[in-house]
């Protein structure tokens, strides 16, 4: 065979390939919220304004940890404009490093204080709860109420959550120790782990594989988040979410943030694109989407049976130290968890 | 050898390969690698070692034989088993976990966990050990057949063989401890299982001290290496030249009465390892659980076609750019490898980039090629090819220096003293007899870099190929869909093969 | 010599690539005898060998060797490994990575001599080829004489009662050919070796041979039954 042809046809791929040294975008998009529902609106966005928007997302096996440690690497010679995160700690780890851009946009003047970062690097909105899954084939919803019920003895083999190591998970159980106190907090993993070596506690690979072996009937109940809740209902597994810890701890809200990044290259458009993703409306679409994203406004609507911040126990967690201890608290658990 | 060519190839290994693990590697402090050495982490090396090993070992097992029986013997549809049995490993492992665990409940724990890995990996060996066995001149093999038939054909040949498969092996060992996904799905009911890989991609939260994140990557890298030594060891025990300018082509061995109980059993393992996951995903592309039909069916291909078609372009774009770039080092650090005293320290060098986790790889990415100087060269798809290219140039490397062995060195110095330089040589004598085995370590970075994903997300490219589409999808229960992409993936790395099958030729000489 | 026919060719025929390469062919050949085949190149002289050792099957016709019915139409009736017929391959076809001792010790033990008659047996085939003291050394160590001796040696080791030579002295300078030619008389005489010697250069090898078969684009011009 001769190498010519070869050659030939190397030289057409390259030449495609180096199509990806295309036209400069207007603006460049992180986003850790699923493809699925990011991308629609982010093509509305171009459509309404005439921007040309590149948008990167995540993947769920990588839990955002690929797209923070891009941006962190980047950080010297920033690509990124805007940073939209599905969960908010991570982006407040970055606000505390210096690496976002403080911005107060119009469009968040409704959202609580509690989900807006006080030096304006960030903006919560559409969040997701914490819950737990429960299958009501195989558990009576109302026996189940309390973050304590996933290591009683009596659940042995029947509960599940994910491996708290990356994503709301590490975050959740980051919280654990704000609300809790070190001591409880370090009682309740612990047990966890413990448990988890005996199979007695399950720990599954995600939030998304909680909920399938929940509605699945493998597992009674488990942690999860609201959205991956949704879709187990959507399936039509005999699921309900129980909110726990109503005289407790209260269940977590993590809300979606938005961030500039310092020193991004376009930061006229971040921040339009920043005004637009925090209007009202774009929090509506979410919540009436697959993902179920709970506004953190009250004024907007949202379906039926999806409850607000004031129907069920919120738990008082600040976001700042939450972000601030995350990096201990990963350390922490991976020790902990891997053995 | 031609030592411009060596330089040149060593350059672009290094460029592609080791630069960006270099970068990671200044990093390191003196307090981050003494801190990774504590019971817990050996623990978790030594599991992650049992896991390896046993998955490189049901790989050989089960790739050798199955290797043999499609390329050498007259087993009914040897061709078509031969391209079947590439399934298992065009399939991301953790999509073979969850075929199989739906269809085996009670399959969990490390057993499966070494079953999963290693029969994603067996097409590795088989695909090593099938082109070794090709390489054998049918003269040889018939002087051992009239020794004692196909049992003495099987004892002679068999050593030659063994380097090969056992490079595969190794490889197959370096896939196994750098997975961490499927031990996590195949233990996500029960007992816990953890390993190695779970703690370097856990290490990279510790955005503070990056030079922690390093040096948890550095035993996997040493455990490697450790692994690499006794495949090595056999590959340099003196020439085992079966390739010389009047090679005659094997023909199919005659099995006689084990012809159908030897196709039974690859069949089975085919039917078990690529038509078990093709039938679970050509099932939820349908409807699933929910019901199949026809129509969802469609429905779920059109929907994959319509949003996934340009994603599976760049897919195929880059995997191919790659392929075919692969090529060169391919041949050139190939055949320095066999024939160069360099090969010791070339050798550890050729495998680095697919030893160290995908998550450091990907980042030294970044960090060597994010620079005002270099922006739209990190934006662009070569950095993707880049990549592909630099993580596994080191199966074409490989499959050439097993090729480079079997071929007469005589060959080459009858060119050498009739005038014909180096690069001409190594063009012109050596790449015809090295060429189907390059073009199947080639295939090899076609296929890994279709289905890479966990280096890839960190490139910006890389955004848009097929893979992430499809576990971008996963997420969020799109089942039919996923499983929708997912075969149109494995489709399109099938078809250059299928079609390479049915219309390529191979320019073997035979003798009347 | 005895007049028994230990190979007796009926009406074969041997197609390769859709090509009749040999035949039809009609043949017996002599036990003791040492049949020299000639012709030019292409002219089917090694399919002829490849067809009695089993290594090549027929398209019609059959094969009879020492009285059993061995090939037929597309079909092996007896494996190769069962004919007791050894051939000398062109190039020697020595294995690269067994040494002398090796060759000879794994043909030994496929022929399931007992192991401890093999090194006696070894170092007979070694000095009957004049190979004493290089038992150690892999073909690669070997010049082309000693590797086409080595070569003989492995043929000899299987006790075949039929010799099959493809060219044997291809690769030999002309002492070492006159050597061969010597040896392989000796051979003859003393073992009674049956031989098919394939040649394109009858010249040098008239004196071993007690018939001469021609054969020009498959079918014999002389020579045959």
């Amino acid at each position: 065979m001769k190498a010519t042809p070869i050659l030939r046809v190397l030289s057409l791929l390259l030449g495609l390939a180096a199509t990806g040294c295309a036209k400069e975008p207007d603006l460049i998009v992180y986003c850790s919220l699923d493809q699925e529902f990011a991308e629609p609106l982010i093509q509305r966005f171009e459509k309404e304004t005439g921007l040309a928007v590149h948008a990167e997302f995540d993947i769920e096996a990588a839990k955002t940890v690929g797209l923070v440690a891009r941006i962190r690497e980047e950080s010297k010679n920033p690509r990124c404009d805007v940073f939209w995160n599905n969960e908010v700690a991570h982006t407040v780890a970055l606000a505390s490093d210096g690496l976002l851009e403080s911005y107060d946009s119009p469009s968040a003047k409704e959202i609580p204080a509690g989900f807006r970062d006080p030096g304006g690097h960030w903006t919560g909105f559409a969040a997701r709860a914490r819950i737990l899954i429960v299958n009501t084939a195989l558990a009576d919803p109302k026996t189940i109420t309390s973050m304590w019920d996933l290591v009683d003895p009596k659940w042995a083999g029947k509960a599940v959550m994910a491996k708290p190591l990356t994503g709301t998970t590490l975050t959740h159980m980051a919280a654990l120790y704000s609300v809790l106190g070190e001591a409880k907090a370090a009682e309740y993993v612990t047990r966890i782990e413990q448990l988890s070596m005996t199979g007695a506690v399950s720990l599954t690979n995600g939030n998304a594989s909680v909920a399938r072996l929940v509605g699945d009937g493998k597992m009674a109940f488990g942690w999860t988040d609201t959205d991956d809740f949704a879709v187990a209902k959507e399936r039509g597994a005999p699921v309900v979410a129980v909110y726990p810890d109503a005289d407790g701890c209260g269940t977590l809200l993590l809300p979606n943030a938005i961030a500039i990044l310092k020193g991004a290259p376009h930061l006229a458009a971040a921040k339009r694109f920043e005004d637009w993703v925090l209007r009202p409306e774009i929090e509506k679409e979410l919540a009436f989407s697959r993902s179920a994203q709970i506004p953190v406004r009250d004024s907007v609507p949202r379906p039926d049976g999806m409850l607000s911040g004031r129907q069920f126990k919120v738990m008082a967690i600040d976001y700042g130290t939450l972000g601030a201890e995350l990096e201990k608290r990963a350390e922490l658990l991976k020790k902990l968890f891997l053995q | 050898m031609s030592r411009p060519l060596v330089l040149a190839s060593v350059a672009l290994l290094a460029l592609a390969g080791l630069a960006p693990i270099v970068w990671m590697l200044m990093r390191l402090e003196s307090g981050d690698v003494s801190g990774i050495f504590d019971a817990r982490t050996l623990t978790l090396l030594g599991r992650t070692s049992w896991i390896g090993a046993g998955a490189a070992g049901i790989a050989f097992v089960l790739g050798l034989p199955f290797g043999f029986l499609v390329a050498r013997t007259d087993i009914p549809g040897a061709r078509t088993l031969r391209h079947a049995g590439l399934v298992p490993m065009l399939v991301p492992p953790v999509l073979l976990s969850m075929t199989w665990s739906v269809v085996f409940t009670e399959l969990r724990g490390p057993t499966a966990i070494i079953l999963v890995l290693g029969i994603s990996t067996f097409p590795l060996v088989a695909v090593f050990s099938a082109r070794a066995f090709e390489r054998i001149d049918a003269r040889r093999e018939e002087a051992a057949l009239l020794v004692g038939g196909l049992r003495s054909v099987l004892a002679m040949e068999l050593p030659l063989v063994l380097p090969a498969a056992a490079s595969a092996a190794c490889l197959a060992f370096v896939l196994a401890i750098n997975d961490f996904a499927v031990p996590d799905y195949m233990t996500s009911i029960g007992s816990k299982v953890n390993v190695y890989a779970d703690e370097v991609f856990a290490s990279w939260q510790s955005v503070h001290s990056p030079g922690k994140a390093v040096a948890a990557a550095l035993p996997l890298l040493v455990l490697t290496l450790v692994v690499l030594l006794p495949a090595l060891a056999l590959r340099r025990r003196g020439s085992l030249a079966t390739w010389d300018g009047d090679f005659r082509r094997p023909g199919a061995l005659a099995l006689g009465s084990w012809r159908w109980p030897l196709f039974a059993l690859a069949f089975a393992l085919v039917a078990f390892a690529a038509a078990l996951p093709i039938g679970r995903l050509v099932w939820e592309a349908g409807g699933g659980a929910r019901g199949w039909n026809f129509a969802g069916f469609q429905a779920a291909f059109a929907r994959a076609i319509e949003v996934g078609r340009a994603d599976l372009q760049r897919s195929l774009l880059y995997a191919s750019s790659a392929a075919l770039i692969s090529l060169v080092p391919g041949l050139v650090l190939g055949h320095a490898l066999q024939r160069s005293r360099a090969s010791a320290w070339l050798e550890p060098l050729v495998l680095a980039p697919l030893a160290v986790p995908a998550i450091l790889f990907g980042i030294g990415y970044i960090a060597l090629w994010n620079h005002p100087a270099t922006t739209t060269m990190y934006s662009s798809g070569f950095l993707v090819v880049l990549l592909f290219l630099g993580r596994f140039a080191c199966f074409p490397i490989f499959a050439g220096a097993g090729a480079t062995a079997t071929f007469d060195p005589h060959l080459e110095e009858a060119a050498r003293l009739a005038h014909a330089g180096p690069a001409r040589r190594l063009v012109s004598i050596v790449r015809p007899a090295l060429q189907s085995s390059l073009f199947g370590g080639a295939a090899l970075v076609f296929i890994f870099g279709m289905r890479e994903l966990d280096a890839a997300i960190l490139v910006p490219a890389a955004n848009g190929t097929a893979m992430f589409r499809v576990y971008n999808a996963i997420h969020f229960g799109r089942d039919d869909f996923v499983a929708a992409l997912a075969l149109l993936i494995v489709f399109f790395i099938l078809l250059p093969g299928i079609l390479w099958s049915a219309f390529g030729r191979e320019r073997w000489e035979v003798a009347a | 010599m005895s007049a028994t026919p230990i190979v007796r060719i009926e009406a074969a025929q041997v197609m390769l690539g859709g090509r009749l390469v040999l035949g039809p062919l009609e043949l017996e050949i002599v036990r003791g005898e040492h049949l020299l085949v000639v012709g030019p190149s292409g002219c089917g002289k090694t399919t002829l060998l490849r067809a009695i050792a089993g290594l090549q099957k027929l398209e019609s016709g059959r094969i009879w060797i020492d009285g059993a019915l061995a090939s037929e139409e597309r079909h092996l009736r007896v494996p190769p490994e069962r004919r007791k017929v050894a051939m000398l391959f062109q190039g020697g076809a020595l294995w690269p990575h067994m040494n002398a001792r090796e060759t000879l010790s794994f043909v030994l033990r496929a022929r399931r001599m007992p192991s401890a008659q093999r090194p006696a047996r070894i170092a007979e085939l070694l000095a009957l080829v004049e190979l004493t003291g290089l038992e150690q050394r892999k073909p690669g160590a070997l010049s082309g004489g000693e590797a086409q001796r080595l070569a003989l040696a492995r043929a000899l080791a299987m006790d075949p009662q039929i010799l099959l030579l493809d060219e044997p002295l291809g690769p030999l300078d002309a002492e070492l050919r006159e050597s061969l030619i010597t040896r392989l008389a000796e051979l003859q005489e003393r073992l009674n070796l049956t031989t098919v010697h394939v040649t394109h250069d009858p010249r040098e090898v008239q004196r071993l041979a007690t018939r001469t078969l021609t054969l020009k684009a498959g079918v014999a011009v002389e020579g045959a039954p």
